[in-house]
């Protein structure tokens, strides 16, 4: 029995300097596992419950919905979509990672940084600055004179736009998911083809890919799932020309019928769940196979250095950047500096109103800045603490179960946002047994959606930050009779809380921009800025969303700007950006 | 009970009720339909004149909020005092359900009887028709609803849904009870390639916007953004509009029935009715004038309805709208 260790006196100190390493803790292990229990695991028990309710009510009143001509529809388009911006964020993605990581170009950190940027912008504001630009009143073809003509339906609707941007959207993610494997390509492979005389497009073909080729599908995997979930985009570009994919039709029947439909959505969900989750299991199942690198071995570092190919590249990922992120994010500023929605800019009709009055005045966009900050911060604060409990815990005292406990803590993260959202409102619509009251309604249903999704965010780097620590120290500590929370507190958590900070601040970043979990779970009073944006496109201000989408995109690169200010802080490649861009070390 | 005692309870009763009308303080919400600026500037009007009052409001689509609201009822734990949203046939409903509270004393002399309902369990704020909106680089300029249907509109009509705007449910209705073409005129529209989702702030954006030129619409959205330069206008059909009177109730479970009532007798006042003016709403009550751009009250020709007959059928018409234009 492992807890008697210590009234064994007779043992050796060198079995006692092994054994704390995996005994102690035990009211932070039980901590850690309650909150994981809680978090983790019973939203998803309790939507496993009321979707095998509806199964077992009624087979084939369960088989009638799943095969009904919404579902079906919504289930195809769902598949289409995520399908197709995959591809798309595939080819752009690739192509990034391997041009980042393979040339030195004097503005690859730049590149890296935007191409990041672009995926922390919320995908409701990419799907709105993307329709402001390609429609016929867009502010900036139309001072091209490239504008479509009026009756023109704006190209941004329906299947093409939301692939496309969609495709744009998830194209960092598949370039960060890449980047990593190709950092784990050896050095001495590329090394030894070159020597062969190998050019650089024989290597990076021949050699880098095929060696990352897992990680090319799990990254294509992962695309495929985020397209499944994604609710801004097919919500802002697809539900105005009537295109409903899984997680709108669930929104739109949630919204319409109340909570009556709750059950419906519950299934509903369920559908989702088992779509994203047999590709996350298989992309799980692809990483577990992959060939570690061994120890002795350097990573992959650019090796192109013809001059003349990194030019071409640079401008290249400069002209594509420009349309793909720029351009819509000016049009989105663009109309936010217009005193209504289809008047063209200039200098004439320019008005700051929006930003200086119209906006302000609102108490719900207040309030919803104000509620942003106060879950996503509030997520942040307790995702951090609990982070580094998890991964002490799971280090030292349940290092055995690791392979068990990672994977549930990373599943509210894996499943789209709608899954959570309705596991959370199933658990809390009743009031709580034993307590007798619920935190439906309020901002704490919020709150706890934000735990158990971002958590996963939370615990990455300082997983990795804490499974690198020395252990003489703490033994040292532990001889002179250190406590658990005296050496958590005054060593390990100095050492790792750069990580710490780096995982809660990507938690709150997005968290900030989240909008699938509270325009399921908000009411009165706790809008998020997420759904702020949604209310007033939908009550046709459109100039004020798009000054709304421009503040909150500020916020965003502001946030970003500051972590790469004090990047010397962070662990290497604690900034998604970073592993993007691995420096040369020779 | 001597006669002693009786007067000091009826003096103290009236007492309270004076000291209670004195004070009018605590916390509000509002459930509205109203675009958020409009929402935003009644209650800001409103606590200007009952300081100890704090409103918070929550806007949603017609259909959305009222959705929301029922969810919240039934589980017995809505923080709503108000609603105020498109149509009074929704209400019906909700009164029907008994989820409304009467407020019999309201003053609504100066009100025409017919916008009434007779049990005092909804008022109307305001009237707000339906009619045609169209982009001022259209090539043709729309006068009837069969503009709708010809060849220059083909692709290019974009309109509300009755399944998110309850101002929609009540044109719709509208459309068909009085038009001698029923149904038929959906149809066709539909055959013309019209396009119905979302609310009136959607078709709006999509005519100003020039990814649509014509229109259907609630008048003071066009009417507003053209007066700020957006490139629409708006025509009152020579059929004539649908209208819907925008109406408040106080809701059963409210926790702060004084104050509720105070919101409602405010925005029946002439100070709330020359707000809704202000705002750029056709008032309900008929002394105070109409914003600019409107026509007079007098001018204006009414498809008019009868709404027994419109809550009886809301379920059907949905659904018949839903299966003409392939929504689910």
């Amino acid at each position: 029995m492992a807890f008697l260790t210590d009234t064994l006196p007779l043992r050796s100190r060198r079995r006692r300097a092994e054994s704390w390493y995996e005994m102690e803790g035990g009211t932070i292990a039980i901590f850690v596992i309650g909150a994981v229990a809680i978090l983790c695991v019973v939203p998803m028990l309790q939507l496993l419950f009321a979707a095998g309710g509806v199964l077992r009510d009624g087979l084939p009143r369960a088989a009638d919905l799943l095969a009904s001509a919404s579902v079906l529809r919504a289930t195809g388009n769902s598949l289409l979509i995520a399908a197709g911006s995959t591809v798309l964020a595939m080819v752009l993605g690739v192509a990034v990672a391997v041009i980042l990581t393979c040339m030195e170009m004097r503005t690859r950190r730049y590149l890296g940084f935007l191409f990041v940027l672009s995926l922390m912008v919320a995908p409701q504001v990419s799907a709105l600055a993307f329709k402001t630009l390609a429609g016929p009143s867009s502010p900036i073809l139309n001072t091209l004179g490239l504008a479509p003509a009026p009756g023109t339906p704006n190209p941004m609707l329906g299947f093409g736009g939301i692939i496309l941007v969609m495709g744009l959207h998830h194209a960092p993610l598949v370039a960060l998911t890449v980047a990593a494997g190709l950092s784990r390509v050896p050095k001495s492979l590329v090394e030894a083809a070159l020597l062969d005389g190998a050019g650089a497009w024989t290597v990076v073909t021949r050699i880098i890919l095929p060696v990352a080729r897992l990680y090319l599908l799990s990254a294509a995997l992962l695309a495929f799932v985020a397209g499944v979930g994604n609710f801004g985009i097919p919500a802002l570009l697809g539900l105005p020309v009537g295109v409903t994919t899984l997680p709108t039709m669930v929104y739109r029947q949630l919204a319409s019928f109340g909570r009556g439909g709750i059950e419906n959505a519950a299934l509903v969900s369920m559908l989702i769940a088992l779509i994203a989750g047999a590709a996350v299991i298989a992309s799980a199942w692809i990483m577990a196979r992959r060939d570690v690198r061994t120890d002795g071995e350097r990573g992959l570092e650019p090796f192109i250095e013809d001059l003349n190919a990194r030019r071409i590249c640079e401008v290249a990922l400069w002209v594509i950047f420009t349309f793909a992120i720029i351009l819509p994010i000016a049009s989105l500023l663009a109309t936010s500096l217009v005193p209504a929605y289809g008047v063209t800019l200039n200098f004439e009709t320019l008005t700051f109103s929006q930003f200086t009055g119209t906006l302000w005045d609102q108490a719900l966009v207040r309030r919803a800045f104000a509620n942003s900050l106060i879950f996503s911060g509030s997520a942040a604060v307790i995702l951090s603490v609990l982070a580094l409990f998890l991964a002490y815990i799971v280090d030292r005292r349940l290092s055995r179960i690791r392979l068990a406990i990672m994977p549930i803590v990373e599943m509210p993260y894996a499943l789209p946002g709608v899954v959570v959202a309705i596991a959370c409102i199933l658990l809390f619509v009743n009031p709580l047994p034993v307590v007798g009251f619920t935190i439906y309604g309020t901002g704490w249903i919020i709150l706890f959606a934000y735990l158990a999704s971002f958590l996963a965010i939370a615990v990455k780097p300082v997983m990795a930050a804490v499974s690198s620590l020395e252990r003489s120290v703490e033994e040292a500590a532990i001889l002179d009779g250190a406590s658990v929370a005296d050496r958590l507190t005054k060593i390990i958590l100095p050492i790792v809380l750069p990580s710490v900070v780096a995982g809660g601040l990507m938690a709150f970043l997005i968290a900030f921009n989240e909008l699938t979990i509270s325009a399921l779970l908000w009411s009165a009073g706790t809008e998020t800025l997420g759904v702020a944006l949604l209310n007033l496109e939908d009550a046709g201000l459109g100039t004020e969303a798009a000054a709304l989408a421009v503040v909150a995109t500020c916020v965003v690169a502001g946030l970003m700007a500051a972590l790469e200010a004090a990047h010397r802080f962070f662990p290497d490649n604690a900034l998604p950006w970073h592993q993007l861009c691995p420096r040369k070390t020779s | 009970m001597n006669s002693l005692a009786k007067i000091l309870i009826a003096g103290a009763s009236l007492l309270a009720t004076a000291s209670a009308a004195f004070a009018i303080e605590g916390k509000l919400t509002l459930y509205t339909s109203q675009p958020n600026d409009d929402a935003q500037q009644t209650v800001d009007a409103f606590m200007a004149k009952y300081p100890d009052v704090e409103v918070t409001f929550v806007r949603d689509g017609t259909t959305k909020i009222v959705a929301k609201l029922r969810a919240e009822l039934e589980a017995g734990n809505s923080p709503a005092d108000l609603l105020l949203i498109a149509d009074s046939v929704t209400m019906e409903g909700l009164a029907k359900d008994g989820y409304l509270k009467a407020y019999e004393e309201a003053d609504v002399s100066d009100y025409a009887d017919e916008m009434q309902d007779p049990e005092r369990m909804w008022f109307p704020t305001k009237l707000i028709t339906t009619g045609i909106i169209y982009n001022t680089n259209a090539p043709m300029k729309p006068t009837s609803w069969k503009d709708l249907l010809g060849e220059e509109a083909r692709n290019q009509v974009a309109m509300p849904s009755p399944l998110t705007s309850g101002a929609a449910l009540i044109h719709t209705h509208s459309i068909v009870e009085t038009l001698d073409t029923g149904w038929d005129y959906y149809e066709q529209l539909a055959a013309n390639g019209a396009q119905a989702s979302g609310g009136n702030g959607g078709v709006l954006k999509a005519v100003a916007g020039g990814e649509k030129l014509y229109g259907m619409v609630v008048e003071f959205l066009p009417i507003r953004e053209k007066a700020k330069g957006a490139p629409v206008d708006f025509v009152f059909p020579e059929e004539g509009v649908s209208a819907i009177s925008e109406p408040v109730a106080i809701l059963d479970g409210t926790q702060n029935e004084e104050a509720a009532q105070a919101f409602v007798d405010f925005l029946l006042s002439e100070e709330g009715q020359e707000l809704a003016a202000k705002q750029g709403y056709m008032p309900a009550l008929a002394d105070v004038a109409p914003p600019e751009g409107f026509p007079s009250l007098a001018e204006i020709s009414f498809l008019t309805i009868d709404p027994a007959k419109a809550l009886e059928s809301a379920e059907a018409d949905k659904e018949k709208f839903a299966e003409i234009f392939g929504q689910n």
